[in-house]
């Protein structure tokens, strides 16, 4: 890190920063300023560009982006590299492409989705939900099937990254075929929080042949904290899968209800390790009465008791060790 | 001179707001991670002359700007200096996290400079006022 090459790209970078900081100060540049820089100098103009554009916004990217545009193109060879044989060229290319936001980026990213590498379709996906262009949310969606599918959690992330999605394409995607993307769809519509699609999600919950969507839409269903949905979210307790009860017991502590404390509690005190744990959490997060309880039982001593006593300590601010 | 110190490990960035700062009229104090910014700031106190202010980014290695403030927050001589967190987390419950650990106000990344301008004369206006 402090070698020689280390050494002379810093000086580069500390006598060039005050031409790209002038930029962003709304200085008028001279081209010839530019031209006349050496080449180690124009490198480091451009990665202290390139490091940048993530971090700042509006008519500051476009000056950036101008001034990586005007030397020679950086765009152009990002849109060149995206085609590279090479996997980390494409990669970066890729995420360069999304923080420059040019006019061609969508289309770029897009063909990147189809990527035969792994980590290359993952930052593609990632790109185009900072690009926050909403064409993109079919083509996302349909990148969950075929022969190289992306992961129902970079899609939803990615999707989510873009905000405006309409909850009707989203409420179709819940009678898809395809469990991925039933999954991803019910994922959204809980972290937007579209109430109006609960019933539909109510609808997976109950009977979706898929544990991870009826998992998905107990969670969503906590998400948007409908009181309504508590009886089909308690009906979940009784049997199922793990995974499945586990969403059910975050979800009723997240509508906060008393009416769910007296199953939060037999779970705590009756239930394997993980329920118990995820009931003793929930039951502090349904509020006052859930803390009674929880107080109760970590009086009692036994087993639920440490349980009890670990969710109520979670509640305090952390002490900080200096 | 109002002393600003900006704890941020992307040196890129973190240069880009000293030189906003500089050229606004302030001090300016530096540490590229948590734990030096935490050694900045109480060694700054403890000689007497603890920042105005302090600008801290949420992702950090070591300790995290979140832990960071929690620590400003729990020693008797960095207390009173208001925070600005950067963040690129934008889900409510993380944003609510930094106020709960007493953050003043917070810019959210991607930013505009001059912006961040604007928050950290506000902030220090505020604080003024309470003072």
């Amino acid at each position: 890190m402090n070698g020689p090459r280390a050494r002379t790209r810093a000086r580069a970078e500390a006598e060039v920063r005050p031409i790209l900081f002038g930029v962003l100060d709304g200085d008028a540049i001279d081209p010839r300023i530019l031209d006349r820089l050496t080449p180690s100098r124009r490198r480091a103009l451009d990665a202290l560009a390139r490091d940048l554009l993530p971090n700042v916004r509006g008519p500051d990217k476009e000056m950036l982006v101008g001034l990586l545009g005007g030397a020679g193109g950086a765009v152009e060879s990002a849109r060149r590299d995206s085609r590279s044989s090479r996997a980390s060229v494409r990669l970066r290319a890729g995420g360069f492409l999304a923080e420059a936001g040019s006019d061609s980026a969508i289309h770029d990213l897009l063909a990147l989705l189809h990527d035969h590498n792994p980590q290359v379709r993952w930052s593609a996906a990632r790109g185009l939900g900072r690009l926050g262009d909403p064409a993109a949310i079919s083509p996302l969606l349909a990148s969950l099937e075929g022969a190289r599918p992306l992961p129902v959690d970079v899609v939803a992330d990615a999707i989510f990254e873009i905000r405006t999605c309409p909850v009707s394409l989203l409420r179709q995607g819940l009678r898809s075929r395809s469990v991925a993307t039933r999954a991803v769809t019910v994922e959204l519509l809980g972290r937007f929080q579209s109430l109006a699609a609960a019933d539909d999600v109510l609808g997976l919950l109950q009977h979706d042949p898929s544990v991870e969507v009826r998992a998905r839409a107990a969670r969503c269903l906590g998400r948007m904290g409908t009181p309504r949905t508590i009886g089909p979210l308690l009906a979940c307790l009784d049997d199922g899968p793990v995974a499945l009860r586990v969403q059910a017991i975050w979800a009723l502590g997240e509508i906060g209800a008393d009416e769910s404390v007296p199953a939060l509690r037999a779970i705590l005190l009756d239930g394997a390790h993980r329920m118990a744990e995820a009931a003793a959490l929930a039951l502090l997060a349904t509020g006052a009465f859930g803390v009674q309880v929880l107080t109760q039982i970590a009086c009692d001593g036994g087993s639920s008791a440490d349980l009890a006593r670990d969710a109520l300590a979670s509640a305090e601010p952390e002490p900080h060790l200096n | 001179m109002k002393t600003v110190l900006v704890v941020d490990d992307d040196d890129a960035l973190r240069e880009l707001i000293l030189w906003k700062l500089t050229k606004g009229g302030y001090a300016t104090l530096s540490a590229a991670d948590g734990e030096a910014g935490l050694a900045a700031a109480t060694a700054a106190a403890t000689a007497g002359v603890a920042p105005d202010l302090i600008l801290v980014d949420w992702m950090m290695p070591k300790m995290t700007g979140i832990e960071l403030c929690q620590a400003l927050r729990d020693n008797p001589l960095t207390s009173p200096v208001p925070i600005i967190l950067l963040t690129a987390n934008r889900q409510d419950a993380e944003i609510e996290r930094g106020f709960e650990v007493g953050v003043d106000d917070y810019v959210l990344k991607p930013f505009n400079p001059k912006e961040l301008l604007g928050r950290v004369r506000a902030v220090l206006a505020r604080a003024e006022a309470r003072a």
